[in-house]
């Protein structure tokens, strides 16, 4: 302990007049338990009234305060400074558009990946108040909470560097979407449908297995197998016809 | 709820079955994804073959001549495989590069992006005690070397196959020499200085296709018992185990270590 | 000057607010949602635990009906809630439930034969009925008399949240996030939208609306210790304090959770209680039965949270460099359930404090974690006072909480409100007309760029956090688990100053863009005034009830004190006006909860004198008519016929 830490930060405000992108040096003195999101809220109270970052839940749960820290991205409310070498490196995701300094528009991306694989149920059912609810085996409902539990935090696309090049490839986080949908027996969606929706550059073929996605998601999600599943689906539908 | 099925891009998803656009795009993007993967499977399972049989040297001439024997009688196995395989390798080629990025600017991309990750892991201290540990990452990084070695493995293994083509179906033009391997042929030519290329194309190659078995295995079966670090072991294994027959078999060609098996 | 128009704004994009734009979008009406954050990152999903709703599919539900639901969370406010509200949630939660299972929700499901479980800290073998196998199964929680709390393992809030989302992605309602609502644009008692600063680029603009909702959920960073989100200010609460005409109800009511992990107070769910864990104390003794022999660890926050304090009080608490605090034990759950069903919980306590709970005991202390108090509305969600408004779940006091909420019913409550409320929201937008005044919005907004302006340029003094943190400071000193009168009046005096000190706020930066000082800069006032009514409010409530315990006034005092506290506070008035108004219809007469001990003063008008000054006592505070009258929905001495074994 006793370490005096320094934090190299990416500033940049896009509404002001000529800011141009830069790295500003902090220094802070290390307290024990400290965080990054601790550390990044001293710096804004003390001495960077201007910085902008986003937490919401300081908790790990929200995906809010994802960054890169010493070139890994990451949930930085759940970094121990403790973890981290004496100078620490904070950058804002890669991809997303920046909105300032270390916060970057995430919800907007999560939110058109929504809409482009049509993530909710499809389900034509009407709903009935006074019918119990359909049955399902917890084993099923395991499986796709497994998937749902992605928190769109963004590393998963901030890491893989085909998502990089090809702004097109809905990425991990979308590819596991579909897998969250794939495994519901609620979702009626047949074949032929998710056959198109995910047999595509842009869907599961656009991910070539870097790996990193897998790597770096803070939730731990079982991103490639939920991959491999739906390689595999995906070409037994095709034989199938 | 009855208007709750919104189509807000009609595009993603077409209900009009199998003849529609999008089902089209779908099983191209299918098929060219099976053919880089296949192509590359089959050049994996030659490649080690390949190797095991260039190792016969180290039992001496005899037993190198003995399976090349083997392979041009009564079978011509030898004939068609090399136009068999120069076909897939071009295939392979051709369909493998369609993910290398083409522009330089992408390609740089990739590669700061493989090389941040891959420093990030120096900058970041373990804590041994802790249970959560930051997992290692060098994925990207396997990824830009595949590439790489992708590209000489082009070059040198193409120049190699039209010299073997030459060797199995002519004489060389070498006064009384027949058609065919063997390995007073091919001893002569790697001692003849081609032994450089030799060992580039075999560690290229043996490390291309290691990397490339590695995700294959990842990208189509980490959902089964086989998981990632399975993979990762054969990835390791394919690597060491091909590097150093490989090497001795280099040696062998070139003359030391010829027939020191026998 | 920007304006947006549409039927219906929601302000909040948690699942109170996505309910209730659903219910209203399904009814062709156009809606837009504003959210500080994207929508999925809101509050709602945190709540790990669960949902309750009185589905009895599990053996430990067996007999469970919304009566008795109803009778647990009349019990659990401590008579303090609306009991007609509280029988509108109880009925219609299974619905909810069911409804979010259509839409996608994968609630852990029941499976047949024998399961290994936790009851009352024991190891026990509990068989599942597999005829029920497939339906939704609950897990225990504290203060209820069933296993009644439906999950999915422990990410209940983020699934419902996803799946709400969506829905509303499917219905192609937008969401305007990175919006902070400022202040209402209203007029005459009606309330015709809101006055909204953009938190991207700092641009005002006004959103009108037939009808405006307010979800904006809790204020619990108000006492800076929390287990809230960073972003619950009170920002929502807010905007209806500032009208002067809307009350506050009850905000004294404000709940402190058993478990928060020292030093983060990152909240450890109550199922990990329900599902067997234990507190602990300094010497590893297991503490609970000795105060609560009947419920032990599963009594209701409130009095756990109590008896943790008292035992602390003891000296029985474990010393540490961020203060003192208990154990919870978790081991003998054993490792697969700890990364399974309770994984968020294993995450938490990894990452954060370094602990592993399969192995090691979890610090924990109580922690301000609720706020039962909120927005006065009816039945209906209607705003007192103000046509136009609604508000609905954690901002709102439609009242099923009163003094104590159970866990597993705020979560509930925002599903059930959203459908209930929705419904009243678009019969409303569906009926009204709307004149715009565009000078309206313009003078509103007008107010807002002043206060900018004297922020920025003014010639003030004051540091925001350095109030902020001294709002907090006090707060939890003296507003806490346990009050004294005298700590109250300190509280009240200290906070009177910090609400003067507010106006002499300077802002150091003159950065444009989103401006994140200056962003805090504009809640501070709202945070300060709450934090005096809520510090004035508990000291005038001479009794104890709930979650407000008065140590020099122990007892619950029936006779003076079942009503409701409002309170309104004009912009420009140095103090607030507080007011008094029945809780509610009483259909259980009030009573002994049967934990948490204390005694009780009674009534001395009878049930039906009470009830008479029900609908005049609340008329004359400014309560709307209901769609329906007061009283419909509350099946008379249902509660009898209950404990008699008749339902
Ligand atoms: C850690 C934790 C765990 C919990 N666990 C449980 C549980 O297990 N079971 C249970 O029943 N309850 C639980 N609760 C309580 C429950 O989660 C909340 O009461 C509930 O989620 C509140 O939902 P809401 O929709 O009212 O508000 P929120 O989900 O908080 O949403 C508020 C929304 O309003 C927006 N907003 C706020 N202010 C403004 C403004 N000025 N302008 C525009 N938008 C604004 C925000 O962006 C957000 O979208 C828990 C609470 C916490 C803190
Ligand atoms: C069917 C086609 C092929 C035939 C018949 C063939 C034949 C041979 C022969 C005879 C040799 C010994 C050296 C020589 O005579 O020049 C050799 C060596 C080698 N070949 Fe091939 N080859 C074929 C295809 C390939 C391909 C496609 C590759 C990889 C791209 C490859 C990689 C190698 C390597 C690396 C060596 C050197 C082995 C060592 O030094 O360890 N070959 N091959
Ligand atoms: C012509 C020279 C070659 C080039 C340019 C080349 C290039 C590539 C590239 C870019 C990939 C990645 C494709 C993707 O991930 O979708 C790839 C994959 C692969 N290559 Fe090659 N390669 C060549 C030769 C070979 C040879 C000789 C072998 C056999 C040893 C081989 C085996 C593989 C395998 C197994 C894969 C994995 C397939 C996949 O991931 O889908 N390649 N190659
Ligand atoms: S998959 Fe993992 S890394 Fe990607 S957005 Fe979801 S939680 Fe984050
Ligand atoms: S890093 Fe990218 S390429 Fe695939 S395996 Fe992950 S999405
Ligand atoms: S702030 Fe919510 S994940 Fe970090």
């Amino acid at each position: 302990m006793g370490r005096t830490l320094t934090f190299k930060i990416f500033r940049y405000n896009p509404t002001k007049l000529n800011d141009k992108p830069h790295v500003e040096a902090y220094r802070l003195e290390e307290i024990p338990r400290l965080n990054v999101f601790t550390a990044l809220n001293m710096i804004r109270e003390q001495q960077a009234p201007d910085l902008m970052f986003d937490f919401v839940c300081r908790a790990g749960i929200c995906g809010s305060c994802a960054m890169v820290i010493n070139g890994r991205p990451t949930l930085a409310c759940r970094t121990l400074t403790a973890d981290l070498p004496e100078t620490i490196e904070l950058f804002p995701l890669p991809f997303f558009k920046l909105l300032g300094d270390l916060s970057v528009d995430t919800g907007v991306w999560f939110r058109e990946m929504g809409e482009r694989l049509e993530s909710w149920v499809h389900n034509h059912k009407e709903f009935d108040p006074q019918a119990i609810e359909e049955r399902m085996d917890n084993e099923t409902a395991i499986k796709i909470y497994n998937s749902e539990r992605c928190i769109e935090c963004g590393c998963c696309i901030a890491g893989c560097a085909t998502a990089q090049v090809y702004p097109d490839f809905i990425g991990a986080a979308g590819l596991n979407r579909i897998g969250r949908f794939l495994f519901d027996p609620r979702d009626e969606r047949g074949d032929q449908e998710w056959f198109e929706l995910v047999s595509t550059d842009e869907g599961i073929f656009g991910c070539i297995g870097m790996m990193a996605c897998d790597d770096v998601c803070p939730k731990d999600l079982p991103l490639l197998e939920v991959f491999a599943y739906i390689r595999r689906k995906v070409s037994g539908i095709a034989i199938k016809k | 709820m009855t208007s709750l099925h919104t189509e807000l891009y009609p595009d993603a998803v077409s209900r009009h079955g199998k003849t529609s656009e999008a089902h089209r795009i779908s099983r191209k993007a299918l098929r060219d994804e099976l053919i880089s993967g296949l192509t590359g499977a089959i050049l994996a399972a030659f490649i080690w073959f390949h190797l095991l049989f260039e190792s016969s040297i180290l039992f001496g001439r005899a037993a190198y001549d003995k399976l090349a024997l083997l392979l041009e009688h009564p079978l011509p196995i030898a004939h068609v495989a090399v136009i068999g395989i120069g076909i897939v390798f071009f295939i392979h080629f051709i369909w493998a590069s369609r993910k290398i990025p083409g522009k330089l600017q992408e390609r740089k991309k990739m590669m700061e992006l493989g090389i941040s990750i891959k420093k990030a892991n120096n900058r970041w201290q373990q804590d041994p005690k802790s249970d959560i540990r930051l997992r290692k990452h060098f994925e990207t990084s396997l990824w830009i070397w595949q590439v790489r070695t992708g590209m000489i493995v082009l070059a040198a293994g193409a120049f190699h196959l039209v010299l073997v083509a030459w060797n199995i179906f002519t004489g060389m033009g070498i006064e009384g020499q027949t058609p065919g391997i063997s390995a007073e042929i091919a001893v002569s030519r790697v001692e003849s200085g081609l032994w450089i290329l030799y060992l580039v194309l075999m560690i290229t190659v043996v490390v291309h296709m290691s990397i490339g078995v590695y995700r294959l295995l990842v990208k189509w079966f980490a959902d089964t018992w086989f998981v990632r670090k399975y993979a990762r072991i054969i990835f390791y294994f394919l690597l060491w185990f091909f590097i150093i027959v490989g090497a001795a078999t280099t040696l062998g060609l070139a003359g030391p270590w010829e027939g020191v098996l026998s | 000057m920007r304006i947006i128009n549409s039927d219906v704004l929601v302000i909040g994009a948690g699942l109170a607010g996505e309910r209730t734009a659903i219910a209203c979008a399904k009814r062709g009406l156009d809606v837009t949602i504003l959210s500080l954050v994207p929508p999925r990152r809101s509050h709602s999903s945190a709540a790990q635990g669960g949902m309750q709703a009185a589905l009895a599919n599990t053996v430990m539900g067996e007999g469970d009906t919304p009566t008795v639901h109803w009778l647990d969370t009349v019990k659990g406010s401590d008579w303090g809630c609306d009991q007609e509200v509280a029988r509108i949630f109880a009925d219609n939660a299974p619905i909810a439930m069911r409804e979010m299972a259509h839409f996608g929700v994968p609630w852990n499901r029941v499976k047949g034969g024998k399961q290994q479980v936790f009851i009352k800290g024991k190891k026990a073998e509990i068989e599942e009925d597999f005829a029920n196998e497939g339906l939704i199964t609950s897990r225990a929680f504290g203060g209820t008399a069933k296993w009644r709390t439906c999950y999915t393992a422990d990410g209940t809030g983020h699934t419902v949240l996803y799946t709400m989302d969506n829905m509303v992605l499917q219905l192609g309602i937008p969401v305007h996030d990175r919006m902070e609502a400022l202040r209402l644009i209203h007029k005459d008692n009606r309330c015709i939208g809101a006055i909204v600063r953009s938190l991207r680029d700092g641009e005002i603009m006004a959103y009108i609306a037939k009808a405006t909702v307010i979800a904006t959920g809790g204020y619990g960073r108000i006492y800076g210790e929390s287990t809230n989100a960073v972003i619950n200010e009170g920002t929502g609460s807010w905007l209806a304090l500032q009208t002067g005409v809307v009350p506050l109800g009850n905000m004294e009511a404000v709940q402190v959770h058993p478990t928060g992990i020292v030093p983060t107070d990152i909240l450890i769910t109550e199922g990990c209680r329900g599902d067997g864990g234990l507190l602990l104390d300094v010497d590893e003794y297991r503490f609970m039965p000795d105060y609560e022999p009947e419920k032990m660890e599963l009594a209701s926050r409130d009095v756990v949270s109590r008896r943790m304090k008292e035992h602390m009080l003891k000296g029985k608490g474990v010393q540490s460099a961020y203060g003192e605090h208990l154990w919870l034990d978790l081991r003998q759950l054993g490792e697969h359930h700890l990364t399974t069903k309770l994984r968020e919980v294993y995450d938490i306590c990894m990452y954060f404090i370094g602990v592993n709970p399969i192995t090691e005991l979890v610090p924990v202390r109580p922690t301000q974690h609720y706020s039962m108090g909120g927005i006065r509305v009816n039945k209906d969600g209607q705003a007192y006072n103000m046509e136009g408004l609604f508000a609905l779940g954690e901002v709102a006091c439609w009242d099923m909480h009163g003094f104590n909420r159970l866990g597993g019913n705020s979560l509930a409550e925002t599903v059930v409100a959203g459908m209930v409320v929705g419904k009243q929201v678009a019969a409303f937008a569906n009926k009204a007309e709307l004149n715009v005044e565009v000078t309206l919005a313009e003078e509103a907004a007008d107010l807002e760029r002043k206060k900018m302006d004297r922020l920025m340029n003014g010639d003030g003094q004051e540091n925001v956090y350095a109030l902020r943190d001294e709002i907090g400071r006090i707060l939890t000193k003296y507003v806490h688990i346990f009050r004294t009168g005298e700590g109250l009046q300190t509280a009240v005096n200290e906070l009177k100053i910090i609400v003067d000190r507010t106006k002499n706020v300077k802002v150091r930066t003159s950065a444009p863009g989103m401006n994140p000082e200056l962003s805090i800069a504009l809640r501070i006032e709202g945070m300060a005034k709450q934090a005096y009514v809520i510090a004035k409010g508990a000291l005038d409530r001479t009794e104890s009830r709930g979650a407000h315990s008065r140590e020099d006034y122990p007892a619950r005092d029936d006779k003076n004190w079942l009503n409701r506290t409002l309170v309104r506070w004009a912009e420009g008035e140095p103090d607030p006006v507080f007011d008094y108004e029945p809780v509610g219809l009483l259909d259980l007469p009030p009573g002994d909860r049967g934990y948490g001990g204390g005694h009780m003063i009674d009534m001395d008008i009878s049930v039906d004198e009470y009830n008479k000054q029900v609908d005049p006592g609340q008329t004359t505070n400014g309560r709307l008519q209901p769609a329906e009258p007061t009283g419909t929905k509350l099946p008379k001495e249902a509660w009898r016929a209950k404990l008699e074994g008749k339902e």
